[in-house]
Order: C-alpha cells, then structure tokens, then sequence
C-alpha cells in the first residue's frame, strides 16, 4: 500500500454555516492535516485528501453532515463557492508537499440534476489546476504514470 | 516534455456510482480537464449483513457486474478509474460470525482479483481504522 485516503470534515476550516459573510478560513485546522501528511510521508506513504463532509451536506446521508435526508450543499451557490475558495487555499499550501498525490474535493456526491455537479466538479478542477498547476516532480512518476 | 499535473479524483454522482452527468453533457466540459481520475465506490451487497457470499461463478460474475456498471463513462472514452472506497462489514455479534467473516474476506480477495485484471489504477479500502462500525 502506498497511499492513503484521508477523509475530513469541512468544519475544521469553515467556521458556522449560519454565518455566511465575510468567508472566513480556521488555519488552525491545518494542524492535524499537517501531521497526517508528514507521517505518511516519513513512511513513504502518500496521501490523498478526501472531503468528506461540506456546509449543508453534499448527500443524503449522515456521513455528509447533511441536516437530514437533504443534500443542502446543492441549495446554495455560497456553500460551492466556500468549497471552492477552501480548495484553493489547499491546493496552495501543499503545492510544494510532493507526498500529497492528489485531492479528492467531494466525497459521494448525491445531486438530482446532474448539472450542479457537473459545474462545481468543473469549478474545483480548474481551480485546483490554476492554483497549482505543475505539481509532481520527475522523482514521483508513480501517480503521473495514469497520465502520460 | 511531459506534463506533470495534481491529480483531481472526482467522485461520481449518487454515492460514487453514476457519471451521467458527465456523458449526458454534450457541452463536453470534461474534454477541458486535465488530471482526473474518476473515482468509483465498490461496495457490494454481499459485504453487508443479511447475504452469504461463496465465490461462486456466479457471485464472482456479479462482483464483476456491479463494478463495470459504475465504470461505463470511463471505459467509453479510455479514462483512468480509482476505486477510491469500499470494502465489507464484519460480524461481531453472531454465532456465525467466523464463518460470515471468512466468506466476506474472500469477496475481499476476489474483488481486488478483479481490480488487478480490470486494470483500475488504484483502490482504497474502507477502512483501514475500525472505531466499531465495521465489526472487529
């Protein structure tokens, strides 16, 4: 095995849903993320970051917070673009952490339309690409293989 | 010079399972992205309480089934596939708990058998930390 998903929840980063202005990130939730990458590193373990939980909940079930049986995430432009600006400021500050494989930016989505998913997947993409565009270095071919 | 890009693994649609919303867009969008894996979960009925699993041709037919479903946007247009979460529960409780247990361990094998052979890029299991949900 050589890497590992990590799952988290949005609320490390995102203060209370009931409060939508101003965005406000919590750079005290990097705290664990940090140590997780580190030690996986130091194992030769990569990691892959899963969010699996979003402001209002991007599912039906329990595991997205979602409030009940709702996946709210997909009511509210806001909640997509706090996810998104969440992407970019972590995209940023693991730009140069070759151990960090990939980014996972929405864990089982449920989204009746298809469209709202098909935008904010294009969003997020695009937004982690510009934010960090030429990560891996010759050294780690072993994720950018899939691709070339 | 080739192009070294971070990988994005986009979930599909309801649970991991569907990428509709990306074949029935016929704006393409996905054609302007560069570093996705498209990632499915692989969870089996039969790794859930209530089906007994026996490996059988059958039983390895549907594994098999059930993950080509999940995975057809991706083999149409040649796209690298994570099967980013998955994985049985254990019994804990039951008089038959060996025996249910050892059954589902072996629809563990014969799924990543079927990774290996189906040529997903990768797979992650769910999960590698029992806090009591899974069983012991």
């Amino acid at each position: 095995m050589n890497a590992l998903r990590i799952p988290f929840n949005y609320s490390h980063f995102l203060y209370d849903t009931k409060q939508l202005y101003p965005f406000k990130l919590n750079y005290e939730g990097f705290k664990h993320l940090d140590r997780v990458v580190e030690l996986c590193a130091a194992h030769g373990i990569y990691t892959i970051f899963d969010l699996h939980a979003v402001p209002g909940g991007q599912n039906t079930d329990w595991h997205s917070d979602s409030p009940g049986h709702h996946a709210a995430f997909w009511d509210l432009l806001d909640y997509q673009n706090w996810v998104v600006e969440l992407w970019k400021v972590i995209a940023s500050r693991y730009k140069n952490q070759a151990w960090v494989a990939g980014y996972n930016p929405l864990n089982e989505p449920t989204e009746k339309t298809g469209s709202k998913l098909l935008h904010f997947c294009d969003r997020v993409v695009k937004a982690i690409h510009e934010v960090d565009p030429d990560h891996l270095s010759k050294s780690h071919r072993l994720w950018s293989s899939l691709y070339v | 010079m080739v192009e070294l890009i971070r990988i994005v693994f986009l979930d599909g649609n309801t649970f991991g399972s569907d990428f509709s919303f990306l074949s029935n867009d016929k704006t393409y969008l996905w054609k302007s992205w560069s570093g996705v894996v498209y990632s499915v979960h692989d969870y089996c009925k039969y790794g859930f309480p209530g089906l007994r699993y026996q490996s059988t041709a059958d039983n390895r037919a549907y594994l098999e089934r059930s993950l080509e479903r999940k995975c057809t946007f991706m083999r149409e247009n040649n796209l690298p596939i994570w099967n980013g979460e998955f994985g049985p529960v254990y019994d804990s409780t039951g008089g038959e708990k060996e025996a249910i247990n050892s059954e589902r361990y072996q629809m563990l094998k014969d799924q990543l058998s079927l990774y290996k052979a189906k040529k997903i890029v990768g797979w992650s299991i769910w999960t590698y930390k029992d806090i009591g949900f899974q069983g012991t």
